[in-house]
């Protein structure tokens, strides 16, 4: 029953969005750019840093897509980030599994956002906004690199699933016609617990299994996102 | 599917316009093949058209899917699982090949469809949208719960690429050149089917007395 319901909202969610569009035309937009990010992911089990032994710095880059509806001040959107980097020293106890080593990771999040434009245009083009809104991620790392001492192989990845918040700020570029593709920077930042972890196997990437699946409060995540880009249409 | 070909203009050679393509009296007169132009002529769509294509995309995935996933038949797949997916909405674990490759790939080529039926850009889209959550929700549940990022990124994803594919295609299509018009169809297939509407000919018209061209459109209905 409560899968059906789930259902029948989501559906109604993807026909109210066409027969928005509808009658509200053109103040769709579609937008895409670059999105760089610098993390700083903390866990009790995570990793073996001399400075601090539970928390870790990373750098990825990206891609950011959103599409969203636009009055004059106010926009609602739905945002996602997919960004790949580089890990090290990574080190984990999940259930029977001891992970020790480096690799690296990649983020997918997905954020409905509500953005509203200031009056501040600097230098007559560039109009500053500020964004807010939940958001949802799943982080997965990859494990390329094994202590001889670590349980885990590379075909095994570990997945948390986070729930968080984000609040960006940035300028965008005002032109005269949607069709100009105005330009965007931001600057955004997440801050994003765990509240699923799951093991899985990828040694067959076209079916991927999953190994083991419980809860955990126990890896949290600060995310700085630089984005640019530009509206498609 | 009626086809209703519009001839619109036809320009009298007195004008001078094609004067390029004008043989002198003295010069046998040569065929002169139709040069073509690719584009995309948006239109609007009445309800009954979008349930008709809606219909038809969906079709196809019902008779695609169990092809390219034969578990649905067997093994992991089947009718016990269509119902413990059923509604059911997850973050998938799938590779990025899937994820960022696969499905943002066939989100393209549905939007580059529903775009050479003549839908706009925004249309086609919400056309996407529509094609790829039903898909989602209600076919690929025989093999995996519907995902937050196929739901995300199979049209949003799928409209950035299909966005410069089009681009990139019309540019190659239009370049006059055999290999510009292979690698266009190619990664614009849907150009290649009959419900494309946004090609044009160029029909230089040579006579003895008369030199001219005939521009020539078809819309499908």
């Amino acid at each position: 029953m409560k899968n059906f319901i789930n259902f029948m909202i989501l559906t109604l969610i993807s026909f109210s969005i066409a027969e928005a569009a509808e009658l509200t035309d053109h103040n769709f937009n579609l937008k895409t750019g670059l999105s760089f990010n610098r993390s700083s992911l903390k866990t009790s089990l995570l990793p073996d840093s001399p400075k601090k032994e539970d928390e870790t710095s990373n750098s990825g880059i990206g891609f950011y897509t959103s599409f969203g509806h636009k009055w004059s001040k106010w926009e609602i959107l739905a945002s996602s980030d997919v960004v790949f980097g580089n890990l090290s020293d990574l080190s984990f106890a999940i259930d029977s599994y001891q992970i020790r080593g480096s690799g690296h990771y990649r983020i997918f999040s997905l954020s409905p956002m509500i953005k509203y434009f200031t009056n501040y245009v600097y230098k007559n083009r560039w109009n500053l906004y500020s964004s807010f809104g939940p958001t949802l991620s799943l982080h997965t790392f990859i494990v390329n690199r094994t202590d001889k001492n670590s349980t885990f192989n590379s075909s095994k990845r570990i997945s948390f699933e986070n729930k968080g918040l984000s609040l960006n700020v940035g300028f965008e570029e005002v032109v005269a016609y949607k069709s100009i593709h105005s330009t965007f920077f931001e600057i955004g930042y997440s801050y994003m617990r765990s509240n699923q972890v799951f093991i899985v196997d990828a040694s067959d990437f076209k079916d991927v299994k999953t190994l083991s699946n419980s809860a955990s409060k126990d890896f949290s995540g600060r995310y700085v996102f630089l984005r640019l880009g530009f509206t498609l249409f | 599917m009626n086809k209703l070909v519009l001839i619109f203009i036809i320009i009298n050679a007195s004008l001078g316009l094609f004067s390029s393509l004008a043989c002198s009296a003295e010069t046998p007169l040569q065929p002169v093949d139709p040069i073509y132009h690719f584009g995309y002529n948006d239109r609007e769509h009445s309800y009954s058209e979008n349930f008709k294509n809606i219909s038809i995309v969906y079709g196809m995935t019902w008779f695609f899917y169990p092809l390219v996933q034969p578990k649905v038949f067997h093994g992991a797949g089947g009718i016990k699982n269509y119902q413990k997916n059923f509604g059911k909405l997850v973050f998938d674990q799938d590779e990025p090949f899937w994820n960022e490759f696969i499905h943002p790939i066939t989100g393209a080529q549905l939007y580059l469809l529903y775009r050479a039926d003549g839908y706009d850009r925004l249309r086609a889209l919400e056309m996407t949208l529509i094609s790829s959550s039903l898909f989602e929700f209600t076919v690929e549940i025989f093999t995996e719960p519907a995902s937050v990022q196929d739901l995300y990124q199979t049209p949003i994803l799928g409209t950035v690429l299909g966005y410069g594919l089009e681009n990139i295609s019309m540019f190659l299509l239009n370049s006059d050149t055999t290999m510009g018009l292979i690698i266009g169809h190619l990664i614009n297939p849907a150009t290649l089917l009959p419900m494309y509407e946004g090609r044009s000919y160029l029909i230089p018209l040579l006579d003895e007395k008369d030199k001219g061209a005939m521009i020539k459109m078809e819309f499908n209905f």
